[in-house]
């Protein structure tokens, strides 16, 4: 009796078996999403970018901190691509009424033309307006501010964009980390001495070991000292000419992630 | 028709209605008719059987311009029409057959589409003009009322009655009185003998209408200006009802742009309000021209449901802006053409400023100026839509701009000299000197600054070099 060789009943490994994932991948079979601009958090997030086709919610505590510069190599991708950017400014984005300013989205890379600007009397119609255009399915991104959105709301916008080209993004307190939501992807951000951690509250697959840390484009670098460094113009005439230290925003984005 | 033209001014029955000529009913609605309200009865007596009886003298004006409006909106399935006051409009449809997938196709859209426009109407088919009244005036059933033969129309128009005929008027009684009640026992009198007795016309529609004699038509031709209205005898604010007469007037606007495959830019309603010496106008801007009444339809019930009339209406009137050409799209076999997907914004759009109003939906526009409230300006979608480019790749900011610009700057407290917002601000950047706009009354001297909160945000504030001077908050980096 001669025993039959084993190795060929046993696959050579078990990576070449067709159908098998393993629990501790992300799913990467999902659609492609927009390519964020830091190859860390592409890294981290399923899809490798922002999501097409299902909500995206991103807390803040306060907003300022860079959330939207976060999104701005992705947002500058899309509009250069002829795709539609809506930009949903909901009374409560701010505790006063603001305007986007048209020469720093510019500047940014955002092609203006594609740039549509809905400015709703309330969050109700922020709310009818976002679904509106989740169901029109105009390829291209939805930035939008809610304060008061309830489970129910963003469930209906979620089904909404089901099978649509439009990553919609939405931007929520802090405080509704502890509500449920439907958003496949949740994202809660922090600021860190001039860097941004992301942590990523949910996503499709493994759950995220720890916050990603990405270096934004600052408007001003950190100082070295206080403030005092900066001496303040005499505000009679005379004017102090100094250079600007704002000059290195334009330096390449450097992305680690914190261990 | 002349019930019609009432009628078609509200979604259901709401009450009784009727049309009065010289003090006597002509017609009357269900609601009426349930009441005892009779055709020939006087109005007085009408209305001791129902107080509450609406009614209204006819006009023939209003039912001839009626015709025109119903023949303009058959264009689209015909470009031969002929009018035939005061109710009968002739299609010659002969051309259209193959188009239509088929008489019964065909004879199924006119129907309908009519009966969306709010009025009833019989039809009949035959080769000659004539023959085709006398078949819808018949009370043969629909089946038998569309010929396309010589012989079996000539077979099937003997039979009818000889009130079918248009001039049989008072000669009904004297005709049925020497025996002849069908057509085919009128041509079998001796000719010579009729035409002596009841006057040329008898025998000449019947000859026309049998194809033994020509009959050539005047054609309609529509008018360049399209403009209609609905009387509404029971004045309405409500938005569902409101919704439902606008849509037969959008209806009758899709027969009139589909006839020229053009579409519009503008319509505009005028509601004439009941007790209101102002009427109420809305207007309906579109981005790109259409020539569907759904879509209209979806944009004005957005906008009845942002706004609501502030008293019942009572006429609707529909006009509309310059009538431009459509440009033919080919239909795709693929279902999500990118092509399709286009359409998809520009409707979209228009809905959005439907409900909140064109303020709230724009475009952006970098502006060079270096007043920073001065350098984006945000613009109509007409002028700012996607294919014109007014951006050119312009060079670097000199220094970082927030995203976001308050509308008004907001005075900051100041505390030793430190501005507060939110706690002291630690200034950043800065200052960057802006001074400009000297020329046009909105002189700015100001020096900017970047700063961070206590809470790690940073804003963008300017320190007044005017006098009283002070700290403002002018923008949020974000």
């Amino acid at each position: 009796m001669s025993a039959a060789p084993l190795t060929a009943a046993v696959p050579p490994s078990l990576e070449e078996i067709a159908g098998l994932w393993r629990g501790d991948r992300l799913g990467h079979d999902e659609a492609a999403g927009i390519a964020t601009g830091f190859a860390a958090l592409d890294r981290e997030l399923p899809g490798a970018g922002w999501p097409i086709g299902s909500l995206t919610e991103i807390l803040t505590r306060q907003s300022g901190i860079g959330e939207l510069r976060m999104l701005l190599p992705a947002l500058a991708r899309i509009t250069q691509a002829g795709q539609t950017l809506f930009l949903i400014t909901s009374p409560e984005l701010a505790r006063q009424p603001v305007l986007p300013n048209a020469p720093a989205i510019a500047d940014a890379g955002i092609a203006l033309t594609q740039v549509r600007i809905i400015r709703p009397a309330s969050e109700r119609e922020a709310l009818w307006s976002l679904e509106q255009i989740l169901r029109a399915g105009a390829p291209g991104a939805v930035l939008s501010w809610l304060n008061r959105a309830t489970p129910a709301q963003l469930r209906r916008l979620q089904v909404a964009v089901k099978d649509r080209q439009v990553a919609p993004i939405l931007f929520r307190p802090e405080h509704a980390e502890f509500d449920s939501s439907p958003a496949p992807l949740r994202i809660r951000l922090e600021a860190k001495q001039f860097r941004l951690a992301v942590h990523i509250l949910k996503r499709r697959g493994v759950p995220a070991s720890g916050p990603v840390v990405i270096d934004l484009p600052q408007p001003a670098r950190k100082p070295r000292g206080n403030h005092a460094n900066i001496r303040l113009p005499v505000p009679a005439g005379r004017a102090v000419v100094r250079a600007n230290p704002a000059s290195d925003v334009a330096r390449p984005i450097e992305t680690w992630t914190a261990t | 028709m002349s019930l019609d033209l009432l009628k078609r001014g509200q979604q259901h029955d709401v009450g009784p209605l009727a049309v009065v000529a010289d003090r006597q009913i002509v017609a009357c609605n269900e609601p009426a008719a349930a009441m005892g309200v009779r055709p020939d009865m006087k109005v007085s007596a009408a209305l001791a059987l129902c107080p509450l009886l609406k009614w209204r003298d006819r006009s023939p004006a209003g039912e001839r311009a009626a015709l025109a409006d119903i023949a303009s909106w058959a264009g689209q399935f015909t470009s031969h029409i002929a009018l035939q006051p005061p109710y009968v409009l002739l299609l010659e449809v002969g051309g259209s057959v193959r188009y239509f997938n088929g008489l019964g196709n065909l004879m199924r859209k006119v129907m309908e589409g009519l009966e969306a426009l709010g009025f009833a109407g019989r039809f009949g088919v035959a080769p000659t003009p004539q023959g085709a009244v006398l078949l819808a005036r018949s009370w043969l059933p629909t089946s038998d009322r569309a010929v396309i033969d010589r012989t079996v129309l000539r077979e099937r128009l003997l039979q009818l009655p000889v009130c079918v005929l248009e001039n049989s008027g008072g000669l009904r009684a004297t005709l049925e009185g020497i025996g002849a009640d069908h057509l085919g026992d009128v041509v079998a009198l001796p000719r010579a003998g009729v035409n002596r007795r009841f006057g040329p016309e008898l025998l000449d529609e019947l000859d026309r209408a049998l194809g033994s004699k020509p009959d050539p038509r005047k054609m309609f031709t529509a008018p360049a200006k399209f403009e209609t209205y609905i009387e509404l005898a029971y004045p309405t604010a409500n938005s569902e009802p409101l919704l439902f007469v606008c849509k037969r007037l959008f209806n009758q606007l899709e027969g009139f742009l589909s006839a020229r495959r053009a579409g519009v830019t503008r319509l505009v309603l005028t509601f004439k309000l009941d007790h209101h010496p102002e009427p109420a106008v809305m207007t309906l801007d579109l981005l790109r021209p259409s020539d569907e009444a759904l879509h209209f339809t979806n944009l004005l019930k957005e906008r009845l449901a942002r706004k609501q009339l502030q008293a019942p209406a009572e006429r609707i009137t529909l006009q509309v802006g310059e009538v431009v050409p459509l440009y033919e799209r080919a239909l795709s076999l693929l279902p999500d053409d990118p092509q399709q997907q286009g359409e998809a914004l520009p409707k979209l759009l228009e809905r959005l400023c439907a409900r909140m109003g064109a303020q709230a939906v724009r475009g952006l526009r970098a502006v060079p100026d270096h007043r920073p409230e001065c350098a984006t300006v945000t613009t109509e979608l007409q002028d700012g839509g996607p294919g014109r480019r007014t951006h050119s790749g312009e060079a670097t900011l000199p220094s970082p701009r927030p995203f976001w610009l308050l509308t008004t700057p907001q005075p900051l407290r100041e505390v030793q000299s430190v501005p507060q917002y939110g706690g002291p601000l630690k200034l950043l950047a800065g200052p960057e000197r802006i001074e400009s706009g000297w020329w046009d009354g909105a002189d700015a001297r100001r020096d900017y600054f970047v700063a961070e909160t206590v809470e790690q945000s940073q804003v963008w504030v300017f320190r007044e070099r005017r006098q009283p001077g002070g700290w403002f908050l002018h923008g949020l980096f974000a």
